[in-house]
């Protein structure tokens, strides 16, 4: 079944229908005086009173930092201002931390009123017409998993099961830790795309996700997995490994250079040439799932190992070592 | 030898906004902006430095959009006209405050000095071209320029698809090469989002440091001994300078930090909302809309209504700026002499901003650093400054760990880029960077426009991977310019894919797409393979 798309002109098969902006007209061609701005409303548009009547001639005082004690005493009656809500900082949106605020100003300014713009006539897809799950890391609490159906799956077994039984399947989200075993099952509502899935917050874990479909009869029927992410570890590391040390090979730069042709960077052991630089990887970091294999205490469920075939999940799975997956894990 | 190290950093970094297909568009004004009262100011205070001989260091990024647009035709010529414009409202300032409101004159006539200077400075000194006046600083061995992520993507979210991480750093080194010259030695990773193993596609494209924030260094693993006074080497011979917390908080805090000080300007009271409309009709959008220009009158005055603040004293506020250099010096020398005491090595305190919290959102920023460059090198021997490649030339010893994914986001992780307000991006932008990766590898020998097509597509994939967008649709700023942008940028990238997958290309289409989102020319889709 196709994808949900835009609404196209003159869309034909072979030839698709470029987003409407586009297809309008050139640059050039469009008429340069007239950008396709909404009207602001009256009220946004109605001129201000001037900042403040004029005050007597009294010309300003010298801005010299000695006649600062006597200038601060206000001496000029204010007259109360509204600044336009459209500036006001309080328009942003709550809990943001102070330079999140500080940085937001680079974007102002806000809560205009609706713009016309010209832009593409574009519809998100609904669904790109493949089955697949995705985990992403919020933070060490909190994973996003987001995924998608081929239309053509649920037709399927639309066919085999029938209306009802589709009708009664649960679209089914588990979760599970590959390494050290643990699992939730999620039971998604209808029409979800995503969904929010809390983690282990005590210790960092690797997570993969798979997509299936609950059956009425309880069966579970597999549709992908996701790849895998370890979410990271809070607080200092715990293992007293005596930190290593090894020279960082590079020959000096341009600008270190010139600090030391100038006298003021004397590197004590800058290697004439460069040092090689092989991949490092840190040591395993001791894990709760490694102490209760030495203690011989019980685990829980363990995932099917991976198997060839399934998703690889980014640098993070490039990243973990096959036979050492502790690598980052507390 | 000085006790220890001071490393400031300022990453100047605006996403990429450029509208040919209007006369004027609100939000260029972000960049005229930028220019106007940070990246024109911070020059006018290197040269000054380099003039007088005092001897500095600083880091900076500057990001490929920023760098892009400081090169770019068209938004140079429409900051031509901003900044005329300025310059006349300023000088028509004078005239009206004369009449109306002696409070304000002094101020007016700073504003049209200060703004005449920024305009000779752009126009005059360095031909239009800000990115000269960088490397005029760089080459004198005072300025370490850093790039970024070729669009700022947020890269902890794109490890899905390792090879959109890769295209990010592979074309912003390829674009720092041909704008400045020379191989990037550092990255800022945009938001400091680091997720581990990412640091391979650094060291592949030569990247010797980069930044993270300090839960990046205190939590690696295993435990660096020194916390975030020195830098870590990372797996994959990348080295992990640690933001500072506490000279980071003296700055970026609105309440705690100087710039919530009393006696510094204004941000949230401009005359672009103030003056009649009819009388500043040539700085505003032709509907009747209303923006800032860039004249704000009043000073903080204190926990007060807006309607409440006094105006602004430019004597006072230099005066602060001064007195909080020095506050700020003798607070890092305390600081290093303290950490010094357990190190082997000089301590070294590195401190990250945004370049544009200096001189846009704390209009006297710039002149803070002015003071504090100038009192750190005639005042005293107990910290200098330095830049990453010098500490790293100077001491070559790193200890080894392993740091965690962190950000410089709220609670330091992916919050900030992904929560209700907007993971909805990320379905799209992980399914177009999949199909970019799947053209790549389809298209072994394209004829002149399927290269072009591939080209487009890979420009249009990055534009929508800009984390502004994200960012904004969090902080409820514009949010409904960067849905729009998100959509143009999928919604072009999606019509290339169709038409390279089976669908014929229309050419003036290709134009246009070109025309618009002209970012590296010379980008070459085969990074993404």
């Amino acid at each position: 079944m196709a994808a949900k798309r835009e609404t196209p002109t003159k869309a034909t098969r072979k030839k698709p229908a470029a987003p409407r902006a586009a297809v309008k007209a050139p640059a050039a061609k469009r008429p340069a005086s007239k950008p396709a701005v909404a009207k602001a409303p009256a009220a946004a548009a109605k001129p201000r009173k001037a900042a403040s009547p004029a005050r007597a001639a009294a010309k300003s005082k010298p801005v010299a930092a000695k006649a600062k004690p006597a200038a601060r005493k206000p001496a000029v009656p204010r007259k109360k201002r509204v600044l336009p809500a459209a500036l006001a900082p309080a328009s942003l949106a709550p809990g943001l931390s102070e330079e999140e605020r500080i940085e937001a100003a680079k974007y102002l300014p806000r809560d205009l009123p609706k713009r016309l713009f010209e832009e593409e006539q574009f519809l998100f897809p609904e669904s790109y017409g493949v089955t697949r799950v995705r985990l992403l890391i919020k933070d060490p609490e909190w994973l996003f998993v987001h995924w998608d159906v081929d239309p053509k799956t649920l037709e399927a077994l639309r066919s085999e099961l029938g209306e009802r039984v589709l009708a009664l399947t649960r679209l089914t989200l588990r979760i599970a830790d590959p390494d050290n075993g643990g699992s939730q099952t999620i039971l998604l509502p209808p029409g979800s795309r995503s969904w929010y899935v809390r983690a282990d917050a005590g210790r960092s874990r690797a997570y993969r996700s798979e997509l299936g479909l609950t059956l009425p009869s309880g069966e579970f029927r597999s549709l992908a997995h996701s790849n895998t992410v370890v979410t990271p570890r809070v607080g200092p590391s715990p293992d007293g490994v005596a930190p290593r040390r090894r020279v960082f090979g590079s020959a000096p730069t341009p600008a270190g250079r010139a600090a030391q042709a100038a006298g003021e960077a004397k590197p004590a052991s800058v290697p004439a040439a460069p040092v090689g630089l092989e991949p490092w990887k840190p040591q395993p970091e001791h894990t709760d799932a490694a102490e209760r294999r030495a203690d011989g205490r019980a685990e829980g469920p363990r995932a099917a190992p991976k198997t060839a075939g399934q998703t690889k999940g980014g640098a993070s799975d490039a990243f973990t070592p096959p036979g050492a997956s502790e690598t980052h894990r507390r | 030898m000085p006790a220890g190290y001071w490393c400031p950093v300022l990453h100047a970094h605006l996403p990429y906004v450029r509208h040919p297909e209007y006369p004027e568009f609100l939000e260029e004004d972000w960049f005229f902006e930028a220019i106007t009262e940070t990246y024109v100011p911070l020059i006018l205070v290197l040269d000054g430095l380099l003039a007088d001989g005092v001897d500095y260091r600083l880091t900076m990024t500057l990001s490929p959009p920023v760098l892009s647009m400081l090169q770019d035709p068209l938004l140079v010529s429409r900051y031509h006209r901003y900044i005329d414009r300025l310059v006349e409202l300023s000088r028509r300032e004078i005239d009206r405050t004369a009449r109306e409101d002696a409070r304000f004159h002094d101020t007016a006539r700073f504003y049209h000095h200060e703004f005449s200077r920024i305009r000779e400075c752009f126009r005059g000194t360095y031909g239009s071209d800000l990115v000269r006046a960088f490397r005029k600083h760089r080459d004198a061995g005072k300025l370490e320029i850093i790039t970024c992520g070729a669009t700022h993507g947020f890269l902890p979210l794109m490890d899905g698809v390792p090879q959109a991480v890769r295209a990010q750093i592979q074309i912003a080194a390829q674009h720092y090469r041909k704008v400045l010259g020379r191989d990037p030695a550092g990255i800022w990773l945009p938001e400091c989002g680091y997720m581990p193993g990412q640091e391979r596609f650094l060291a592949e494209a030569g990247i010797r440091f980069s930044f993270i924030e300090s839960h990046g260094i205190t939590d690696a693993h295993p435990r660096p001994s020194h916390g975030t006074f020195a830098p870590i080497l990372a797996p994959g011979g990348v080295a992990f300078f640690g933001r500072d917390t506490e000279s980071s908080r003296q700055v970026w805090s609105s309440e705690s930090g100087y710039p919530g000080d009393n006696d510094y300007r204004e941000f949230y009271k401009d005359v672009g909302w103030e003056l009649p409309l009819e009388y500043l009709a040539d700085f505003m959008p032709a509907d009747g809309m209303r923006k800032n220009v860039g004249l704000k009158y009043f000073r903080i005055t204190g926990k007060v209504g807006l309607g409440d603040k006094q105006p602004y004293v430019r004597a006072w506020a230099m005066e602060k700026a001064a007195s909080h250099a020095g506050d700020f010096l003798q607070r890092r020398q305390q600081q290093i002499r303290e950490a010094a005491a357990g190190m082997s090595q000089p301590p070294l305190v590195m401190s990250p901003y945004d370049a544009e919290l200096y001189g846009h959102w704390w209009y006297e920023g710039p002149e803070f650093l002015n003071f504090l460059f100038r009192k750190m090198h005639h005042d005293q021997d107990v910290v200098k400054t330095t830049t990453p490649s010098e500490h790293l030339d100077r001491h070559p010893e790193l200890e080894l760990a392993q740091p965690p994914m962190c950000t410089w986001g709220a609670k330091g992780y992916a919050e900030v880029w992904l929560n209700p307000g907007n993971d909805w991006i990320y379905p799209h932008l992980e399914i177009a960077a999949e199909r970019m990766v799947e053209l790549a590898h389809r298209y072994q020998q394209p004829n002149d426009r399927e290269r072009r097509a591939l080209n487009q597509a890979a420009r249009e994939l990055l534009l929508a991977q800009s984390s502004d967008w994200a960012f904004i649709m969090k902080t409820n700023t514009m949010v409904e310019y960067a849905i729009k942008r998100t959509r143009d940028h999928v919604a072009r990238f999606d019509y290339l894919y169709r038409t390279l997958s089976g669908g014929f290309l229309e050419e003036p289409i290709l134009q246009e797409f070109e025309s618009r989102d002209n970012i590296f020319p010379d980008l070459d889709y085969r990074v993404y393979r």
